[in-house]
């Protein structure tokens, strides 16, 4: 794979519960590149990203990554017992990448969705809309090359939105978000194709 | 490593639950050696501690189930790319957690503020399979510890002149003295520990007879020095069931409660005496020796165990083969455990 | 997380299948019984002391059984027997010739049962000995309670009393009981047990 490429979906067909869900579907993604893929419900945006992040099976098809990968599920589960910095330093060191400092890239994880406040808070304790920013704080942790975005937009308020779109104009990563249409996601990234269940799908 | 094993321990003994800990061991100390209060015994001891582990086991069972429902598969899949690093940690702080507890269950047989019980012997019936002609073959079932001695009453009442010399002999030549009123102390060797069987026989033949109902095997209980050695065999038993615990519950993708259950079935069986057992035929039969086939597959390491009001039966005889084979098939489930199928990444 | 393969459910449903089938059998012993055992053996005493206190011979007897069961000791075991087959029939405790006739069969009938398995066989043998020629015979009349007396004592004597009570004074008693003339042993038995020189002062 070549080190400009973040992504590449080659002829990709997904399937769910035995089914043929949507595909072949075809996607590179250099990097630094930043798109969205529109959809609506039942579309399989889903379970396009749970098969890119391995997830899930490739039944058919191809799929070649950049890693480090970051992913922003669209329902985040946490150990709700935990402090937000005790997570993300648990998440840190299961990844651990000894370049980096943890506490510092925990810290700059926290203050990038403005979540430095809550670094002693147990998650449980937190909101939906916090939550939702401790969701993309995991994901942005340890300098990713390719953030997979799964309706990164959800519950978040207006200044949240304006956090990640920061984000994501400062990463270097290649980032992909899929969301249904207007959701708001098109300012955060260029729409580079729709996902449907009836035509094939070459982006 | 070392802050995911911390957050590992943390999360299978939070603060409270090591108050619970030292107050069952301080209870289980009280219940075993008070000389009023307790059962004033080292294998009651070692009984009370084994619960410990136990707890532990499906204690780690229901943390694994709550790790799942909270994310860390998917996370790990994202972030620990050769996959070993997430069930090392597992185990390492599992490990780290089972030595503390019997580090920490040892301190009573160091340091007891109650008098230490007193050396004794437990005894156990022995069957004699044929015992005519002054010649007898003794059953111990199973192997024995080497420190074992067979306790024979002799009925010298139809001897014509008891003051003659009679020797008691086995097939070797090993014999000693017989005197009248007196007990014949027998000492097993090793061999006849290990086998669980032995022959002895009168000589001369004067019509010596062997009191069968009164005949006994004498093991000495360990004393209190040896309780470290146990506790230290105990968590050898321990060990490597929670490595297994992992391999169920990653490879064999079973839920951490179902594993931790699977688990003590495992060690159940691995901790259940070898007995000789008629088996009649039928369906009963037929299930019995179903487990009995399942008891044989697993290294014969119930010595491990030993613990309760009759450990000195069990204490020690565990092989050194037997218990190598117990930990490589816990290095076995480790493996398994850190090799869980993952998508091929390029 | 994805469901479990079917061969991993079917491994793990035959392992914890036939396990649970071995506890039911009897055969296996599941981790955690020992320390079950411990505890229940620690509440037996506990009862046990109490059922002597109260003098309740029949609980005392099954709680005595109960430890052997649980421990193989048979420590209360043996003081159950003593106390119900030896003890309440004593003269002294003022019971009629019948209740305390009923009271040694029982205690005797319990000994006589568990004989094959108790640790310390040789105690048991002087209850035995004990109660049959001074509580049974003395009420009963039959000879074979006098013999049976007398051989659970030669018995003991045979083995010097075991090996926690070994006495070389009851080596002595054997091998002189073993210079008299057969037709005189129960005389010298007999004399032994209620001379100055009988086992009780050895």
């Amino acid at each position: 794979m070549s080190t400009a490429t973040a992504l590449i979906l080659d002829n990709l067909v997904l399937h769910r519960g035995g089914k043929r869900l949507l595909g072949p579907l075809s996607l590179n993604l250099a990097a630094g590149q930043k798109g969205y893929l529109a959809g609506g419900n039942g579309a399989g945006k889903t379970t396009l990203m749970e098969t890119i992040c391995g997830f899930l099976p490739t039944v058919e098809g191809r799929i070649q990554t950049a890693t480090p990968l970051g992913y922003v599920p669209q329902e985040p589960l946490f150990p709700l017992h935990l402090h937000c910095q005790d997570y993300l330093t648990q998440l840190f060191h299961l990844g651990c990448n000894r370049s980096m400092n943890c506490t510092q890239a925990v810290q700059e994880a926290l203050h990038r969705f403005q979540l430095a406040a809550y670094g002693k808070h147990p998650i449980a304790r937190l909101s939906r809309g916090w939550r939702q920013r401790l969701n993309l704080a995991q994901a942005w942790l340890g300098n990713p090359q390719l953030l997979l975005l799964d309706e990164p937009q959800t519950a978040l308020d207006p200044e949240g939105m304006d956090c990640l779109q920061a984000a994501i104009q400062q990463t270097t990563a290649a980032v992909l978000i899929v969301a249904p249409e207007k959701s708001g996601c098109s300012k955060l990234a260029p729409l580079l194709g729709t996902l449907s269940v009836e035509a094939p799908c070459l982006i | 490593m070392p802050y995911l094993i911390w957050a590992l321990m943390r999360d299978c003994m939070p603060r409270r639950w090591w108050f619970g800990f030292f107050a069952g061991l301080l209870l289980a100390t009280v219940l075993s050696f008070d000389t009023n209060l307790g059962a004033h015994s080292l294998g009651s001891y070692l009984a009370y501690v084994s619960v410990f582990p136990l707890v532990l086991l499906f204690r780690c069972g229901w943390v694994l189930q709550q790790r799942t429902s909270q994310g860390w598969p998917h996370q790990e899949k994202l972030r620990d790319s050769r996959g070993y690093k997430a069930p090392l940690v597992e185990f390492f702080g599992l490990s780290t957690l089972l030595l503390i507890i019997y580090v920490c269950a040892s301190i009573p047989c160091w340091w007891n503020p109650y008098p230490s019980p007193p050396a004794s012997a437990g005894y156990y019936p022995v069957t004699i399979h044929f015992g005519a002609n002054d010649y007898w073959l003794f059953d111990l079932h199973s192997p024995v510890p080497a420190s074992s001695t067979l306790l024979l009453t002799l009925d010298w009442s139809q001897v014509q002149n008891p003051e003659q010399d009679v020797w008691i002999q086995d097939p070797n030549g090993r014999k000693l003295q017989a005197i009248p009123g007196e007990l014949l102390r027998w000492p097993l060797s090793p061999a006849e520990a290990k086998e669980g069987k032995m022959a002895l026989h009168s000589l001369p033949k004067v019509g010596v007879e062997l009191r069968r109902p009164l005949t006994r095997l004498e093991i000495p209980r360990p004393g209190m020095q040896q309780g470290p050695h146990l506790l230290l065999l105990q968590f050898l038993f321990f060990w490597p069931l929670f490595a297994m615990l992992l391999a169920w519950h990653r490879r064999g993708k079973l839920s951490g409660t179902l594993s931790a259950w699977t688990c003590f079935a495992l060690g159940s069986l691995a901790a259940m005496p070898m007995q000789a057992t008629d088996l009649d035929s039928g369906p009963l039969a037929l299930l019995a020796r179903a487990v009995l086939l399942l008891k044989l597959a697993l290294p014969p390491v119930e010595g491990l165990l030993a613990a309760g009001a009759r450990m000195e039966r069990l204490a020690f005889t565990s092989a050194a083969t037997s218990i190598s084979g117990w930990l490589v098939l816990g290095a076995l489930s480790l493996w398994l455990a850190c090799k869980e199928k993952r998508p091929v990444q390029p | 997380m994805n469901p479990p393969p079917l061969s991993a459910r079917i491994l793990a449903t035959t392992v914890g299948g036939l396990a649970l089938a071995g506890w039911m059998l009897g055969m296996t012993l599941p981790l955690g019984t020992r320390p079950w055992q411990g505890a229940q053996s620690w509440w037996n005493e506990r009862r046990f002391h109490q059922a002597a206190a109260d003098q309740d011979y029949p609980t005392l007897l099954a709680l005595g059984e109960r430890d052997l069961q649980l421990t193989g000791r048979g420590l209360l075991f043996d003081y159950a027997i003593y106390r119900v087959a030896y003890g309440a029939s004593a003269p002294s405790y003022a019971h009629l010739p019948a209740d305390a006739l009923s009271w040694a069969r029982l205690g005797l009938a319990t000994l006589e049962k568990h004989l094959p398995e108790v640790p310390n066989p040789w105690a048991g043998l002087q209850t035995q000995a004990y109660t049959l020629v001074e509580r049974v015979f003395p009420l009963s009349h039959r000879q074979q309670d006098l013999d049976a007396g007398l051989h659970a004592l030669a018995d003991r004597w045979a083995g010097s009393g075991g090996p926690t009570a070994s006495s070389p004074g009851l080596g002595a008693l054997y091998r002189s009981w073993l210079q008299v003339a057969p037709r005189q042993r129960p005389l010298f038995l007999l004399q032994k047990m209620q001379g100055p020189t009988s086992e009780q002062n050895l």
